[in-house]
């Protein structure tokens, strides 16, 4: 006798997928996170040949080098949120039983989406005045400060999101790597 | 408010977020939105958000990042197999010989990455059982690797130290390079240790005729195997000592010469270096993403006058140079064995600061014997968690057991320690000597 698969209402299907193009999302901007740091290593030894080899020091390395850690922090943030690598100190939860610890993960879970929304939104709200008063990075190479303060949101919402997916049951990654 | 009050109500708030669990950085997000909100209302929230676009694109921070990737890729090229065989011929025939190894290893290891939790899982899944397998002593063996490892954050380039600099304001070149001499030091300790330790007991070690030094080559070969990576240590570290470089600079010059050194061992690849950026990514946008939403509680601090009353209590208090050290020491000594390093000194740091000015403390000297305090909280038992981290990699020795072979090394370090504050030039000299 086979199985029946499980049956997919259609808000379901419709969650399914829009957590898999979340998920994919991640993926991506996990990857262009690696990118910043390689452009990062890249610039900083371009400069460091060109200063001390040829006397000529540029005028964008330095700040572009600022600008992509920025991307590369947030852009990371959601893919760490996703496996559950935060830092975080596990010595009260290892020595409950595992029913206690379970309704206390599910707090530490609500706490982060709460925490992360409240700041998603205080640093969208800044990044939006940002664009509305035409602000610029102040540097030799400057750009629009929202095109680098973006990433900090975008961070944000996307770790919220995955400490709301968690909440909802869909992903049980119990915290490992970097708990203590 | 008072400052006692918002003191009081931040620190419990935020060890009540830190101990039930919740990730470091979203305990000091909620920590600062709600001192925020309490000082300024909801108008000091550009703020707070000013204060993490600042921290993200601070980049003295993009060292963190630069000397992950330059260990990761060093770990990959095969260099530490080299480095590894090159000190098992070194270290020769005496009498106890995978004792010293362990620590040699652990010191360079340091060199190259300084994650001490990484090392002690590292060195007990693959040193630990062969050690005891010899025949050495499992308590004297496990002790080793604890202390080895808690060199690791001390001696350059250390993640740690850049991130203590960068909240404390410092320069980071003055304190990396503050942290060699004391890491050496310490080495030296622990070999003298262990050495005493098998005189006075020769059945803590095998005899010595374990092994051939003769089927590993020439010493002299071992020695030249080893230059490369030592000429990458000694780039990155010597340009910052010599002031050429700033240390961002000089770890991606390290980066660019262990990608050099990778080609050479025929290692290279972009799968490898691919490897290797996503471990720099990971780890160091776990350190960051703490760091930025965290700066913002010094600023509260000071918002509140914090440390002005504070430095005023401890200038009333006329306490002894020594004493205040000594508490200023003894305090995150037994907060680091309960809590996570970064977000202790995260707290302590902007507290300290005026006080050190008050006792016309030397910045660097002081915030090297702190950094050296962090370490050795992590292997103080009972919640040191480089303690874990070896427990979880030699889950089959008790945890007792465990916490009496650190305890030799923990009193060894403090005795270093001692010996550090009393003579401050052992830390002050060579970050005078080098470059601004």
């Amino acid at each position: 006798m086979t199985e029946k698969p499980p049956t997919v209402s259609g808000s379901q299907g419709l969650c399914l997928k829009l957590a898999k193009l979340h998920d994919g999302l991640t993926t991506i901007s996990f990857q262009l996170a690696v990118a910043c740091l390689g452009v990062i290593t890249v610039a900083y030894c371009y400069e460091v040949t060109a200063r001390y080899a040829f006397n000529s020091p540029t005028v964008w390395a330095n700040p572009l080098v600022s600008y992509l850690l920025c991307a590369t922090i947030f852009l990371a943030l959601p893919e760490m949120t996703r496996t559950s690598e935060h830092i975080s100190i596990n010595i009260l939860i290892d020595a409950l039983s595992p029913q206690v610890a379970a309704a206390v993960n599910q707090l530490i879970r609500l706490i982060g989406c709460f925490a992360c929304f409240l700041g998603a939104w205080i640093t969208m709200s800044e990044t939006g005045a940002q664009i509305v008063g035409d602000i610029w990075t102040i540097s030799y190479f400057p750009v629009p400060k929202w095109a680098v303060s973006i990433f900090i949101p975008y961070g944000f919402v996307s770790a919220a999101l995955y400490f709301l997916r968690q909440i909802a049951g869909e992903r049980h990654t119990p915290s490992s790597a970097g708990s203590v | 408010m008072s400052w006692v009050v918002a003191l009081t109500c931040g620190v419990s708030l935020l060890l009540i977020l830190l101990v039930i669990g919740v990730p470091i950085f979203v305990a000091f997000l909620i920590l600062n939105v709600a001192g925020v909100l309490t000082l300024f209302g909801s108008a000091g929230f550009g703020m707070l958000a000013n204060s993490m676009f600042t921290s993200a694109t601070m980049s003295a921070l993009t060292a963190v990042p630069l000397f992950i990737v330059m260990g990761e890729v060093l770990f990959r090229s095969g260099a530490m197999e080299v480095l590894l065989d090159s000190l098992d011929r070194l270290v020769g025939r005496i009498r106890g010989r995978q004792y010293v190894l362990c620590i040699l290893l652990s010191a360079i290891v340091g060199a190259l990455s300084g994650a001490a939790m990484a090392v002690a899982g590292l060195l007990g899944r693959s040193l630990f059982p062969t050690m005891i397998q010899r025949g050495y002593d499992r308590k004297l063996s496990a002790g080793t690797i604890l202390a080895g490892a808690s060199l690791d954050p001390i001696i350059p380039p250390s993640v740690l130290a850049i991130l203590i600099a960068t909240i404390a304001q410092i320069s980071t070149g003055k304190l990396l390079v503050a942290g060699l001499v004391p890491g050496l030091i310490l080495t030296v300790m622990f070999l003298i240790y262990v050495a005493i330790r098998i005189t006075l007991d020769p059945t803590l070690a095998p005899a010595i005729d374990e092994g051939s030094t003769a089927a590993k080559g020439s010493a002299t070969m071992a020695f030249i195997k080893m230059l490369p990576s030592a000429f990458i240590f000694f780039l990155v570290m010597g340009l910052v000592m010599l002031g050429v470089a700033t240390p961002t600079e000089a770890a991606a010059t390290g980066v660019a010469g262990a990608i050099i050194l990778a080609a050479c061992y025929g290692k290279l690849s972009w799968r490898m270096i691919h490897a290797a950026l996503t471990s720099g990514v990971k780890v160091s946008s776990l350190l960051l993403v703490v760091m930025c939403c965290a700066v913002m509680f010094s600023q509260l601090l000071t918002f509140t006058g914090a440390p002005q009353a504070l430095g005023e209590i401890v200038t009333a208090l006329r306490l002894p140079g020594w004493l205040m050290l000594t508490i200023m020491l003894a305090l995150p000594f037994v907060l680091f064995m309960f809590l996570d390093q970064i977000a202790i000194m995260l707290v302590l740091v902007p507290i300290y600061k005026p006080i050190l000015t008050i006792y016309s403390f030397d910045e660097i000297w002081f915030f090297t014997l702190f950094l050296i305090v962090a370490t050795v909280g992590g292997i103080s038992p009972p919640f040191g968690y480089t303690l874990f981290a070896f427990k979880s990699a030699v889950p089959e020795m008790p945890t007792s057991e465990i916490f009496s072979a650190s305890w030799p090394f923990v009193w060894l370090i403090m005795l270093g320690l001692v010996l550090m504050a009393i003579f401050p030039p052992l830390i002050t000299w060579l970050p005078n000597l080098a470059g601004p």
